[in-house]
């Protein structure tokens, strides 16, 4: 039945997208001077936590049986450049174990630019990506994208105006973001992540072995940040940085330690912070047999403190307990167990203290990789291994990820357990 | 009786031997450095190019693994901007400034800086596409003549055995790909014959081999033969697609530059 599911499941995705692939490829092809794009297919699945809090409150909602989740996605990413315009485009199928089906296009990327000297200028949807970091980039502060994803995919840019200087070995950017958009807020009230106007700068220096950053910030809502990052080539096969940032203030999400276990709407406000900092400090090594190991910390001052966790868990922990006194509201307390999930995406990282290393090793067309993220606070973990090949055109990649740890830490209270993947990447 | 043959045959060989070592000396007093600048003008006509290559690499039963394609600009005063443009690799970047370097993942708008050892990835490394001036980074001595094979030029079958000058070089700077070379020039054009291409660890690496247009008059070398000998015993053929001079702007020089798309034309 599960493999009746599956093969449904790619044939769904092919009708979905195939189509819209080759006329879009076409189409590319025979109008730009530089095209070029990859199709992907990408096979997922997760295996669901039985002692998240969110998993029992599904259970307790709709009575339901623990499944697998199977996600299937076929998707054409295009690039093509003409005359100072370059594009990306995105087209995509996803389909669930269950049959249902979506089908979504986007742009990446949209952008013209100006000049060929010293100045230039660009304008429209743009990918940005600054600072040093792997694992965390405190200063990435116009793209703001998610960091360890299992599968490199491009981000999806920013709407902007973009002034740059370049010299031999200086470069400044100024970066007029959303310039038309004003700020938005997601469902716990806190403003959505890089989806506000503001004012981003950057000043880049070499000096010989060093690369010096500074970064600055000015969001509508946000306020003021500002950030330092360099990196430096100590040796042959040592690589070092390091980034911090200091933000004037950061919305969290907080809860009032007496808030009742039933509440009408959300038990969560948002509270601003003020004089934060971020912090990464991080090494890469490398040798001739190809080895290759990252080595980070970092520091997330935005993050929810170890308390804050402490009083999630026994809330959680309660409204559990409440569940069989309180029968005939059942529905009220799982809907308050959901509602505690919001603390899991209220900042880019979990904890505040965070620790991560990579070890991969290129053998020819291959490349095995293993990494580690742990949260001291709680001995919470998150490990990955993963295999991928490389031939002229086609990438394969499958790789599983495990979250775990201390029982009673954070990690191990995710909606997940582990999550495989398989994916095919055809470059053109 | 016999410490007295013994004697006598020891002077016999060695007064021949001296004269020959005298003779060398003195051919060895030839420039290395004008030996190197006339090899390199064989890869490179100009300080600055823009030099076309294609990488293929073939495992031990001589079935092809892979073929890659890179666009070169060859700067003067050791600095190389190398754009990667085969389907596979297509985006990637690297910017060599004498010794530092970064790189320019496709996924990404961010440049890494990388160390000389992540630059040696690969089976061709950077360093064999983009260090090409052997006169800049390299210092040694003429170690000897003696015969070589020379390997067939473009449209013949047959290899050459010709007399060539075999030299001993050292890295002048840390971040060159090789650390020590034992070349071989051809004695008459000084064209580059083969190489001995060793990495810091001491370890020989690659054997080289050069495959020029013409025999008798070589003009440019076609192809680089690379073999290797540390791990995976593949054999990569570097082959020259286009070269012509060409200078390109400062700000393409900038590490944060790689994040733009510069125009080939």
């Amino acid at each position: 039945m599960k493999m009746f599911k599956k093969t449904a499941l790619v044939a769904r995705l092919a009708l979905l997208t195939v189509v819209l692939t080759s006329l879009l490829t076409a189409q590319v092809a025979a109008q730009t001077s530089n095209g070029s794009g990859q199709v992907r297919a990408l096979l997922s699945q997760q295996s669901v936590n039985p002692a998240s809090p969110q998993t029992q409150a599904s259970q307790l909602r709709a009575d339901q049986e623990l499944e697998s989740v199977q996600l299937g996605v076929l998707e054409a990413e295009l690039h093509f450049g003409i005359k100072g315009i370059n594009a990306i485009a995105t087209v995509q199928g996803q389909s669930d174990g269950s049959g249902n089906t979506r089908s979504d296009i986007w742009l990446n990327e949209l952008v013209a630019a100006w000049g060929q000297g010293a100045w230039q200028l660009s304008a429209g949807k743009k990918i940005v990506e600054w600072d040093v970091g792997y694992g965390f980039r405190p200063n990435d502060v116009v793209q703001q994208e998610k960091r360890r994803s299992l599968i490199t995919v491009s981000a999806i840019g920013r709407p902007l105006l973009m002034a740059e200087y370049f010299d031999a070995t200086l470069a400044a950017s100024l970066v007029w973001v959303n310039p038309a958009t004003s700020s938005s807020r997601n469902a716990s009230g806190l403003l959505e992540k890089g989806e506000e106007q503001a004012l981003a700068g950057r000043a880049y220096y070499r000096v010989g072995t060093v690369d010096l950053h500074g970064f600055a910030r000015y969001g509508v809502d946000s306020g003021a940040s500002a950030g330092a990052a360099v990196a430096w080539v100590a040796s042959d096969a040592l690589e070092l940085h390091a980034s911090s940032r200091y933000l004037r203030h950061s919305e969290s999400l907080s809860m009032a330690a007496q808030t009742p276990l039933l509440v009408r709407g959300s038990a969560w406000h948002t509270e601003l912070q003020n004089n934060l900092t971020q912090t990464l400090v991080g090494l890469s090594w490398s040798n001739e047999d190809q080895h290759n190991l990252i080595l980070e910390a970092w520091w997330d001052g935005s993050a929810a403190s170890p308390q804050q966790w402490r009083d999630w868990s026994t809330r959680n922990q309660n409204l559990l307990a409440a569940v069989p006194k309180l029968v005939g509201l059942a529905p009220a307390l799982a809907g308050s167990l959901m509602g505690q999930n919001q603390l899991l995406s209220s900042s880019a990282n979990l904890h505040r203290q965070n620790m991560f290393a990579r070890w991969s090793w290129q053998s020819g067309a291959w490349q095995p990789a293993v990494d580690v993220l742990w949260t001291p606070a709680d001995n919470g973990v998150v490990s990955s291994a993963s295999l991928a090949w490389q031939g002229d055109q086609l990438r394969v990649d499958a790789g599983v990820r495990w979250y775990g740890g201390a029982s009673d830490s954070v990690l191990a209270s995710l909606p997940v357990r582990k999550l495989a993947y398989l994916s095919m990447t055809w470059a053109f | 009786m016999k410490k007295l043959l013994t004697d006598r045959l020891k002077i016999t060989l060695f007064v021949p031997l001296l004269t020959s070592a005298t003779l060398s000396t003195a051919a060895m007093a030839e420039d290395v450095s004008a030996l190197l600048k006339a090899a390199d003008q064989f890869r490179l006509a100009s300080d600055e190019m823009q030099v076309e290559t294609q990488i293929s690499t073939y495992n031990r039963d001589g079935s092809k693994e892979k073929e890659r394609r890179y666009m070169v600009f060859s700067q003067k005063t050791h600095q190389s901007l190398v754009l990667m443009q085969s389907p596979a690799e297509a985006g990637q970047k690297v910017l060599m400034l004498g010794d530092d370097f970064w790189m320019l993942m496709p996924g990404s708008q961010r440049p890494l800086r990388i160390t000389p050892m992540q630059k040696l990835l690969g089976d061709a490394s950077i360093g064999d596409i983009a260090t090409m001036s052997w006169s800049q980074d390299y210092a040694g001595k003429l170690v000897a003549e003696e015969p070589c094979e020379a390997p067939a030029a473009v449209g013949q079958t047959q290899a050459q055995t010709q007399t060539c000058l075999r030299l001993s070089l050292d890295a002048t700077r840390k971040s060159a790909a090789y650390q020590h070379i034992d070349l071989w020039l051809g004695k008459a054009k000084h064209e580059p014959i083969k190489a001995d291409l060793y990495v810091q660890s001491e370890k020989l690496a690659k054997r080289a081999s050069f495959v020029m247009d013409k025999t008798q008059v070589p003009a440019v070398v076609s192809e680089m033969v690379l073999l290797d000998q540390l791990s995976s015993h593949k054999e990569t053929r570097v082959r020259y697609l286009s070269r012509k001079p060409r200078s390109i702007p400062e700000q393409w020089l900038n590490p944060m530059f790689l994040a733009k798309n510069p125009s080939l034309e």
